[in-house]
């Protein structure tokens, strides 16, 4: 956005908000106009007619949405059932941005619309920082993001609305990270905790104290109410198998509820017979492949590139293509993760796979979070792309936990012609001049004992995005030996989890 | 990474290699219902032999055989547009597969299993070994890959696997450098055969046995060379020990991997003078 398009009624609009209570106008005017290399977020004022699609259900985005003029609805699924209609002043798209999964409702035009668009990089700076944004942005993920969650579970979506209003301003969203206890075995149960996102891993205490994974659960599962009605101390550990977000419902909230909506209670009895029963009976759920799959953090893969090891003569042809494809850089390595996983269908076959070191294109990325240019994003399709705005500071590559990022020196004769333009002498070769084009990210190097200026930047799979085809590697397979797998849907195929 | 076996009760690792997907199974139907068609005319006109008709499937069978092969020699011109869009190479692969097998016998018909010639004779050995190298490049195809999966640490391709055994070896040098004399000897004159011998290899392939499982054994067996040396050098001995079968280990890897590329050669060649020399038969028939 310029300082012209920067009004003084858009102005007003963001001052009234809850969300940017305290800014002042210049903070507001500099904060929406600035240049990205500045330090800005590019924010982008659009137009729409009624009826226009503003966000669609299921789609990935890096932006958020504040409504300036007009009215939008909120609906979700096929149906389109109409979940909220939101007025000037609001805003809308914060779940993607916060969650790192697709959007979770479709909202579209009521009439004529005025909105800013606000991208990941101006909201994570604000995002870090305690105050009104923070607070306003935490409170309603809780709400909204409850909410539609809430519906999302069997046993809770006949809940009465007025119950869920309340218990949404009761309870708490915690976050945890890889390996944290969310409950200890043994100890007093004071909350019911339902799973938003994410993986945990349930431990119990053998006999001889050995501790064992006795089952996962996955998001929309809940634990903790066994111990709450049955007046007992936990029973297992439960413990955070990646980032894992859950909702805390406080002991009395929990009685509450159950004392208030019978259906709910009844619910809450079947569901603890059943674990006793199933604990009595020694089941637990499948592990094997699938806790191994977990564990290792497949599972967040919607994209993970496998090799068939029994299907693959080892020709090379993946690499070759890949390294032809991307200035003669490969991004695909063979090595990786190595399985022995159940083939669909039959599951007393397994076959072994290689997840090779590439880009998975995680639901909730990690690598995401602090580019400082917002070079690399996910698009509509959920692939996450490093774009040329990247400055080679590394960032992501340390984020990513599967080290899928790398850094390169990529050869490039524009970018050699680019830094020698103007000042040749003082400019190129001495680098006096530094402009944020071409610094820090060029730099020379030497090989062969010749003299290369070459840019450093962060390399990844971009699933062969400029060609007219997808995955160089895959096309390239004489054998059809290797592939690009949704694990999650693979998961679920070979066996539910939790 | 074995704990997945714990899937399901009497759960099995595949061996089967490349299974057949819908659109194989597609090309197989195709095959089989042109070969039964091909087959059908060649022995229908042999029945009620009539030399107009017998003129006419010589020379038919001639040109299908003769345009099938160049259809499925198509593949090579795939390999030089990799990057192009044409396709995805295992689509290809299965295509000069099957229009190959289809070629084979449209072009056996087509000779009536005679050889006629030198030029004729020689045309047929050619085709024969292109047949032949096909069907065993298919063959290993399917079956190397799942021993090579078995007896591997970690999925290295050719170069990998050079560098690697590379390093051990060189390993392998500075460690009797370091040693003394008794222990030089020792290590060039025993463990260097070792890392060279055949049988240890089939032991690889015979077991589908890993490293670890081998080492072991192996190092028992070294106990009488190794009572030979101080006991200062035993370690080193150990460490060069390891090194040998970890060579001997990835030369069986090395072997797969070549014979899995290898046989592309002999096929490639064939190929090469097989339409080299229907090119002459053509060219005569026509001409003469």
């Amino acid at each position: 956005m310029n300082e012209q398009e920067v009004t003084p009624e858009i102005l007003g609009v963001l001052r009234s908000m809850d969300l940017f209570k305290g800014k002042d106008p210049d903070e507001l005017t500099e904060w929406l106009g600035k240049a990205p290399f500045e330090g800005g977020a590019e924010c982008v004022l659009r137009q729409y007619a009624s009826g226009d699609r503003i966000t669609t259900e299921g789609s990935f985005g890096n932006t958020f949405f504040v409504l300036t003029h007009g009215t939008v609805s909120v609906t979700l699924g096929p149906e389109a059932q109409r979940l909220a209609t939101l007025g000037q002043g609001s805003f809308f798209g914060e779940m993607t941005l916060i969650s790192g999964l697709p959007r979770n409702a479709t909202v579209a035009a009521l009439e004529p619309c005025q909105v800013i668009e606000i991208p990941r990089r101006a909201f994570e700076p604000w995002m870090k920082k305690p105050g009104p944004f923070r607070n306003t942005m935490d409170q309603t993920y809780i709400e909204r993001g409850l909410g539609n969650h809430l519906r999302t579970i069997p046993d809770f979506a006949d809940l009465d609305t007025g119950i869920v209003r309340e218990l949404v301003k009761q309870v708490r969203l915690r976050i945890f990270s890889k390996d944290e206890v969310i409950v200890r075995e043994g100890d007093d149960a004071d909350s019911f905790y339902l799973i938003r996102e994410g993986y945990v891993r349930v431990v119990k205490a053998m006999t001889g104290g050995e501790q064992r994974t006795v089952a996962y659960l996955k998001d929309g599962s809940y634990f903790g109410e066994t111990a709450l009605l049955s007046a007992k101390r936990r029973n297992a550990t439960i413990i955070a198998m990646g980032k894992v977000e859950v909702i805390q419902v406080m002991k009395e909230d929990f009685f509450a509820l159950v004392n208030r909506d019978r259906k709910f209670a009844d619910h809450m009895a079947q569901e603890e017979q059943r674990r006793l029963a199933e604990k009595s009976s020694g089941q637990a759920s499948p592990l094997g492949f699938i806790g191994e799959a977990l564990e290792r953090g497949l599972v967040k893969a919607t994209s993970a590139l496998v090799i068939h090891r029994d299907m693959c003569t080892r020709c090379g042809n993946c690499v070759k293509a890949c390294a032809e494809l991307h200035d003669g850089i490969s991004r695909l390595t063979r090595h990786g993760m190595l399985f022995e996983a159940p083939v669909p269908q039959t599951l007393t076959i397994l076959e072994p796979l290689l997840v090779t070191t590439s880009c998975m294109h995680c639901l909730d990325p990690e690598c995401m979070i602090g580019c400082p240019t917002g070079a690399i994003t996910r698009d509509v399709n959920g692939e996450v792309i490093i774009q040329e705005s990247c400055i080679g500071c590394g960032n992501c590559a340390r984020r990513c936990p599967y080290g899928n990022i790398s850094m390169a020196d990529v050869r490039s004769q524009e970018e050699l012609a680019k830094q020698r333009t103007g000042a040749p002498i003082i400019g190129g070769y001495l680098k006096f001049w530094k402009t944020p084009e071409n610094e820090p990210m060029m730099h020379e190097i030497e090989t062969n004992n010749q003299k290369a200026v070459v840019r450093r930047v962060a390399v990844k799979c971009d699933l062969c995005q400029d060609y007219n085809y997808n995955h160089g590697c895959v096309h390239n397979c004489p054998y059809g030996a290797i592939e690009r797998m949704d694990a999650g849907a693979y998961l679920h195929e070979v066996r539910g989890v939790g | 990474m074995n704990a997945a076996r714990s899937v399901a009760p009497g759960a099995r690792v595949s061996t089967s290699g490349i299974r057949p997907k819908r659109a194989e199974r597609a090309w197989q139907v195709f095959a089989v219902v042109s070969v039964a068609g091909l087959s059908w005319w060649y022995f229908s006109a042999h029945q009620q032999p009539s030399a107009n008709g017998y003129h006419r499937l010589v020379l038919g069978l001639g040109w299908i055989g003769t345009s099938l092969a160049l259809a499925a020699a198509a593949l090579s011109i795939r390999k030089r547009l990799a990057y192009q869009g044409v396709g995805r190479m295992s689509a290809w692969l299965r295509a000069h597969i099957y229009l190959g097998i289809i070629a084979a016998f449209a072009i056996f018909y087509h000779s009536g299993f005679r050889a006629g010639g030198p030029l004729l004779a020689w045309l047929l050995v050619f085709f024969s070994l292109t047949v032949v190298s096909g069907l065993m490049g298919w063959w290993l195809a399917r079956n190397l890959p799942p021993l090579l999966t078995d007896i591997e640490e970690t999925p290295a391709l050719l170069e990998d696997l050079l560098a690697a055994r590379a390093q051990c070896l060189q390993g392998m040098f500075e460690l009797a450098s370091g040693g003394s004399a008794d222990f030089r000897a020792l290590v060039e004159q025993h463990l260097m055969k070792e890392t060279a011998s055949w049988g240890r290899m089939f032991r690889f392939y015979r077991r589908r046995s890993m490293l670890a499982q081998e080492l072991p054994g192996f190092q028992k067996e070294q106990a009488v060379a190794l009572a030979r040396l101080r006991p200062q050098e035993h370690r080193g001995f150990q460490r060069a020990a390891e090194y040998a079968l970890r060579v001997n280990k990835m030369n069986a890897e090395l072997l797969l991997q070549r014979v899995l590329r290898g046989w592309l050669t002999f096929h490639i060649v064939s190929t090469g003078t097989m339409f080299g020399l229907a090119a002459v038969h053509i060219f005569t028939a026509l001409y003469y």
